[in-house]
C-alpha cells in the first residue's frame, strides 16, 4: 500500500489539484441549480474563455494577477448576463433555460474558435511560482501545489459564507422556497443575480487558473464541463459537500485512470458515475426529493 | 379514418372517438402528407446532385431528431447522448458490411443492436429523474464514443470505418442502388419506414400513455402504469429508430467516424428538435434541414464558424418561437395542439355541477340514507394491520388497524396531522409502511409497488387535484380506462380505432357531470370540475376500493352535494375509504367512521355512535365546541 502510494504520489497531487480546478466549475453550477433550477451549460465556455484570457494577457508568466482580475470582471459580467436572459424563459422550465444555455454555450465556444483558432496553446505559470519542490522524495511543481492551496482555500471561503453568514443563510434558504425567502422581504431576484454571477465569475477564474496546467485549445469547454457535470451530479446537484467530494472523487479517478489505465480512463469516469447514481440515485450528498 | 375499428364500435360512437383522437400528434392533413411524401420522391428530378446528397443528409440526421422527440417532446425525459444510438447503428451496419454488403440486413443488425443498447442504458436512466437522467445518457454516450476511439482494431479508432456501397436484394452486384438517385431513394424508403413506426408509436394508445407520462409521472402510477417500464419501451424504440438512422447514414455517406456519436452530435440533434418544434415529429425533420442547410450555406461563407451561426438561430428560436418552425405554422392557423377550437366553449359557472346526482338544488344530504351494507357479515376487502409509519421519531401512522368490508362506506375522520392521509397513502402504496401489513382481497399487498396495487383494484383521488393538465378531459379518463381495458400497450395502432375506450370515457364523464366538458384541458377546468375529473379517472379503473382524499375540498356547496349524489349512485359492489373534513358529507355519506388523533384509531362504529362518544368530542374537536359543532350535521 505505501509502495503504490509512493509509486503514485504523482498522480494522486495531480487528481487533487485537479479535483481543485473542478470544484471552481461545480460550486457554481451547483449553487445555480439549487437556486434556480438552471442546469448552466454555458459554464464550460466561460472556463475557456477564462484560459483564453490568461493565454492573451500572460506574456512568459508575468501578467498573471491583470489576467485573473480581467477574466473575474469578464465572468462576473457575462454571469450578469445569463442570469438576466434566462429570466424570460422561468415560466417555460427547466428544459428551456438549460437549451438556451446550450445556445450561449454554442456562441461562446465558437467565438472564441473565430478568435483563437484551432491551435493549443500553453501558458507559463507566474514566475514566482514556477519551478519545482522537494516533496516526499519526489519533485513536484509549485504552481500545481498552489493550485491545492487556493483551491482548499475557495474551498474553505465558500463554507464559511454558505454556513456561517447571514447572506449564506439567505442563500440556503432560498434553496429551500424561494418564495417565502421573498415574502421575508428579501430581494430574491437580486439574489439570483449575484449567485449566478459569481458562479459564472468562479469558472472564469478557475479557466485562468487552470490555463497553465492544461492546453488552452478548442474543445475544452465541453471536456471541463462534462467533468464537471459529473461532479456535481456524484456530488448531488445543490450540495456544497458533494461538489467537493464529487470534485476530489473525479479529480482521482482522472488523473490516477490517465496514468494507469490510459485507454480505458474514460470507462472509469463514467462507471464511477453510474455505479454511485445506481446505488444513491440523487447523488451522493443529494436531497432525496431532488 | 376510423373504419378498420368500426366493426367493435358501438353504433354512434365511432364519431366520439375520431373527435378525441384528434389532439394525439399534430397531424399533417392527408392531402399535405401525400404531396410531401410525393415531392420527397419525385426529389431526384427537381435537384441537382449536390443538393439531393444534402436532402438525403436532412432526411437522415431527421430521423435521428425524429426519435429523440419521442423522448423529449412525449415521454418527457430528453436525452443527451442521442447520438449514441446514431454511433452504435452506422458502426454496427459498416461491420456487418465486411460480411455482407446487402443493404436491409445491415440496418436489421444496426436496428437491433441500437434497440439492444438503448435497453442496457435506460434499464438504468429511466430509474432517475432530470438532471441524472441526462448525465447518465450522457455518460454512456461518452462511454460509447471512447470506444469507438480506442478500441482501434474493431472501430478503426480516430480514422473510423469505410463501407462499401450497399446492394439490396441477395444475388444483387450493387447495380440495383447503383446512382446517387438509386441511393437517395433507398435513403428515403428507410427514413419513411422509420419514421411512420415513431408516427404510429405516438398515435397509439402507448404513445397516449408517455404522454400521460410527460404530464405526470405519480398519477400514472396510481392508476396502475409501470411508468419505467413504459420509458424503458420508449428508450428503445426511440433507440432502435437512431440506430436506423445512423445506419442509413453510415450508408450514405459510406463512412462513419467517432465525430458520428459524439456529445457534439447529441448536442446538435436537441438543438435541431427544438429549432423544428418538439412534440410534432415533423418539427423535429424541418428543424434537421435548417441545421444541414445553415451548415453548408454559412460554411461557405463563414468558413469553421457556421456553428456560430447555428448558435444564433437556435437562441432566437428558443426565445421567439417556444413551439419551433412547427410552432409557428400552427400560431397562423390559431390552433395548437390540446386546445381544440371548441376550447372557448362555455365555461360553466361556479356552482354548476353538471348532471348528475338526482336533481340540481335537491339536499341530497337527505335522500342519502347511508349505506348499511359494508356491515359485519360482508367479506374483507382491505385490512390494515398495526401499520405503522414513521418519519424519524415522529410516528404519522402508529399502529394502525382498520377493516374496510366489501361495499362499506367508510371515513375516517380526525384534526389535522391526525395521519390520515398518510394511512390513505399507505393503503395505495404511494409510502410504503414502516412496520404492519397491509392485506387487500386476503391478500398480502404490503411489499408491492403502487402500480401493481393499481392493478389489483385500488383508486385513489388526491387531496389537491392530480391531473394530465395539458391533456383534454377525455384524454385524461381515456388514459385511466385503456390501462383497464388492457389495450394501453398497443404501440402501433391508432388510439382512434380503440372505440370502447373512448364510449367508456364519455359515459365517465357523463357519469361525473363532465359530459359537455369532454375536449376541455383539464387545466382549463374550474376546481370542482377537477374534482369531478378525479373521480372519472378513479372510477375508470374498475377498482373494487376507492380511496378518496378530501374529494370536497375547496367545493361550492352545490359542487359538493353533487359529489354526495355520485357517491350514493355508485355501485354496491364498491367499497369506499374517505377522509373529509366537511361532517355533513360524511354523516351523508359513511356508514362506519373511524376517528383518528395523532396517528392512532380513537373510535370507530356507525355515525350516531361516533356522535355522542365524548372521547371523540374531547379529540377531535375540543369538548366545549363540540355539541355545537355536531349541531350542525
Amino acid at each position: 500500500m505505501l509502495h503504490w502510494l509512493d509509486a503514485n504520489f504523482v498522480s494522486l497531487l495531480n487528481g487533487v489539484a485537479v479535483g481543485m480546478l473542478l470544484f471552481t466549475m461545480a460550486v457554481g453550477l451547483s449553487l445555480i441549480f439549487g437556486l434556480m433550477d438552471v442546469l448552466n451549460l454555458a459554464h464550460g465556455a466561460v472556463f475557456m474563455l477564462g484560459s483564453y484570457v490568461a493565454f492573451e494577457l500572460v506574456d512568459d508568466g508575468r501578467g498573471f494577477l491583470p489576467a485573473v482580475l480581467v477574466a473575474v470582471v469578464l465572468g462576473a459580467a457575462l454571469g450578469v448576463v445569463m442570469a438576466f436572459a434566462v429570466r424570460p424563459l422561468v415560466s417555460r422550465g427547466p428544459l428551456d433555460q438549460a437549451l438556451l444555455t446550450l445556445g450561449l454555450a454554442f456562441v461562446l465556444s465558437n467565438l472564441a474558435l473565430a478568435v483563437w483558432g484551432t491551435d493549443f496553446h500553453s501558458v507559463r505559470p507566474p514566475p514566482w511560482l514556477d519551478g519545482s519542490v522537494e516533496l516526499v522524495g519526489h519533485t513536484y511543481p509549485v504552481y500545481r501545489l498552489a493550485i491545492i492551496v487556493l483551491g482548499l482555500v475557495l474551498a474553505a471561503a465558500v463554507y464559511l459564507v454558505v454556513e456561517r453568514t447571514r447572506l449564506g443563510a439567505v442563500i440556503r434558504a432560498a434553496v429551500v422556497d424561494r418564495a417565502m425567502v421573498s415574502a421575508l422581504g428579501i430581494n430574491v431576484s437580486l439574489l439570483l443575480v449575484g449567485v449566478f454571477a459569481a458562479g459564472v465569475m468562479l469558472a472564469a477564474f478557475g479557466g485562468v487558473v487552470g490555463a497553465p496546467v492544461l492546453n488552452v485549445r478548442p474543445g475544452l469547454d465541453s471536456e471541463v464541463l462534462i467533468l464537471a457535470l459529473l461532479v456535481v451530479v456524484i456530488g448531488g446537484l445543490g450540495s456544497l459537500r458533494g461538489a467537493f467530494v464529487g470534485a476530489l472523487l473525479i479529480g482521482q479517478v482522472q488523473a490516477l485512470g490517465v496514468a494507469l489505465l490510459p485507454e480505458q480512463s474514460s470507462f472509469l469516469l463514467f462507471g464511477a458515475m453510474a455505479l454511485i447514481l445506481l446505488a444513491r440515485p440523487s447523488g451522493l450528498f443529494g436531497e432525496v426529493s431532488r | 379514418m376510423s373504419t378498420p375499428g368500426a366493426r367493435q364500435a358501438p353504433p354512434g360512437e365511432v364519431e366520439a372517438s375520431a373527435a378525441t383522437a384528434a389532439p394525439f400528434g399534430a397531424r399533417l392533413a392527408w392531402p399535405a402528407r401525400a404531396a410531401t411524401v410525393a415531392l420527397l420522391v419525385a426529389a431526384p428530378f427537381l435537384l441537382g446532385d449536390f443538393r439531393l446528397l444534402l436532402l438525403g443528409d436532412i432526411l437522415v440526421y431527421g430521423l435521428l431528431a425524429a426519435s429523440l422527440d419521442l423522448l423529449v417532446g412525449y415521454t418527457g425525459p430528453p436525452s443527451l447522448g442521442h447520438a449514441a444510438f446514431f454511433g452504435v447503428g452506422g458502426y454496427v451496419a459498416a461491420l456487418v458490411a465486411e460480411t455482407t454488403t446487402n443493404g436491409p440486413a445491415q440496418l436489421a443488425a444496426a436496428v437491433a443492436a441500437a434497440a439492444l443498447v438503448a435497453l442496457g442504458t435506460g434499464w438504468l436512466a429511466v430509474r432517475t429523474r432530470g438532471v441524472y437522467l441526462l448525465m447518465l445518457t450522457l455518460a454512456f454516450a461518452q462511454l460509447l464514443y471512447s470506444l469507438a476511439l480506442t478500441w482501434t482494431p474493431v472501430t478503426g479508432g480516430a480514422n473510423g470505418l469505410p463501407l462499401p456501397p450497399v446492394s439490396l436484394l441477395p444475388g444483387d452486384d450493387g447495380s440495383l442502388l447503383a446512382g446517387d438517385r438509386a441511393l437517395y431513394w433507398y435513403v428515403l424508403a428507410g427514413f419513411l419506414l422509420g419514421y411512420l413506426v415513431l408516427r404510429l408509436v405516438v398515435g397509439s394508445p402507448f404513445g397516449r400513455a408517455l404522454t400521460g407520462i410527460r404530464e405526470n409521472e405519480a398519477r400514472m402510477r396510481s392508476l396502475g402504469y409501470s411508468v419505467v417500464g413504459c420509458k424503458l419501451a420508449a428508450f428503445c424504440i426511440a433507440g432502435a429508430v437512431g440506430g436506423l438512422a445512423g445506419a442509413l447514414f453510415a450508408q450514405h455517406q459510406l463512412f462513419i467516424s467517432p465525430s458520428n456519436i459524439s456529445f457534439e452530435l447529441s448536442a446538435v440533434s436537441l438543438v435541431v428538435v427544438v429549432i423544428g418544434g418538439a412534440r410534432t415529429l415533423y418539427g423535429p425533420v424541418l428543424g434537421a434541414a435548417v441545421f444541414v442547410l445553415v451548415r453548408e450555406e454559412l460554411s461557405s461563407a463563414l468558413a469553421d464558424h457556421w456553428q456560430l451561426g447555428l448558435g444564433a438561430v437556435f437562441i432566437l428560436v428558443v426565445y421567439l418561437l417556444p413551439g419551433g418552425i412547427a410552432g409557428l405554422g400552427r400560431r397562423f392557423e390559431g390552433w395548437r395542439p390540446g386546445t381544440a377550437a371548441n376550447g372557448t366553449g362555455p365555461v360553466s359557472g361556479a356552482g354548476a355541477p353538471g348532471t348528475s346526482g338526482e336533481g340540481e338544488g335537491a339536499p341530497l344530504h337527505a335522500a342519502g340514507a347511508p349505506g348499511t351494507s359494508g356491515e359485519a357479515g360482508e367479506a374483507p376487502v382491505l385490512e390494515l394491520r398495526e401499520v405503522r409509519k414513521h418519519y424519524g421519531s415522529l410516528k404519522a401512522v402508529a399502529r394502525v388497524s382498520l377493516t374496510v368490508r366489501a361495499g362499506a362506506r367508510q371515513a375516517i375522520i380526525g384534526p389535522n396531522g391526525a395521519g390520515k392521509s398518510t394511512l390513505l397513502d399507505l393503503v395505495s402504496g404511494t409510502t410504503r409502511v414502516s412496520g404492519g401489513r397491509v392485506v387487500f382481497h386476503g391478500a398480502d399487498v404490503t411489499g408491492l409497488a403502487e402500480h401493481r396495487r393499481a392493478r389489483l383494484g385500488i383508486a385513489k383521488t388526491f387531496q389537491r387535484s392530480n391531473l394530465f393538465d395539458g391533456l383534454s378531459s377525455a384524454d385524461n379518463v381515456m388514459i385511466a380506462v385503456q390501462r383497464r381495458t388492457g389495450v394501453a400497450r398497443r404501440w402501433l395502432r391508432p388510439a382512434g380505432d380503440f372505440t370502447l375506450v373512448a364510449a367508456r370515457a364519455a359515459e365517465l364523464l357523463e357519469l361525473t357531470g363532465l359530459g359537455g366538458r369532454a375536449e376541455v384541458e383539464a387545466g382549463q377546468l374550474s376546481h370542482g370540475e377537477r374534482r369531478q375529473l378525479e373521480m372519472a379517472i378513479a372510477l375508470a379503473g374498475e377498482p373494487s376500493l376507492l380511496l378518496l382524499d378530501e374529494p370536497t375540498a375547496g367545493m361550492s356547496l352545490a359542487e359538493s352535494d353533487a359529489f354526495v349524489g355520485l357517491v350514493a349512485e355508485l355501485p354496491a359492489t364498491l367499497s369506499v375509504l374517505l377522509i373529509e373534513h366537511d361532517l355533513d358529507v360524511v354523516f351523508a355519506v359513511a356508514g362506519t367512521i373511524t376517528v383518528l388523533a395523532a396517528g392512532s384509531v380513537i373510535a370507530e362504529g356507525p355515525p350516531a355512535e361516533i356522535r355522542a362518544s365524548p372521547e371523540v368530542q374531547q379529540a377531535y374537536l375540543g369538548a366545549h365546541r363540540a355539541a355545537d359543532l355536531f349541531e350542525r350535521a
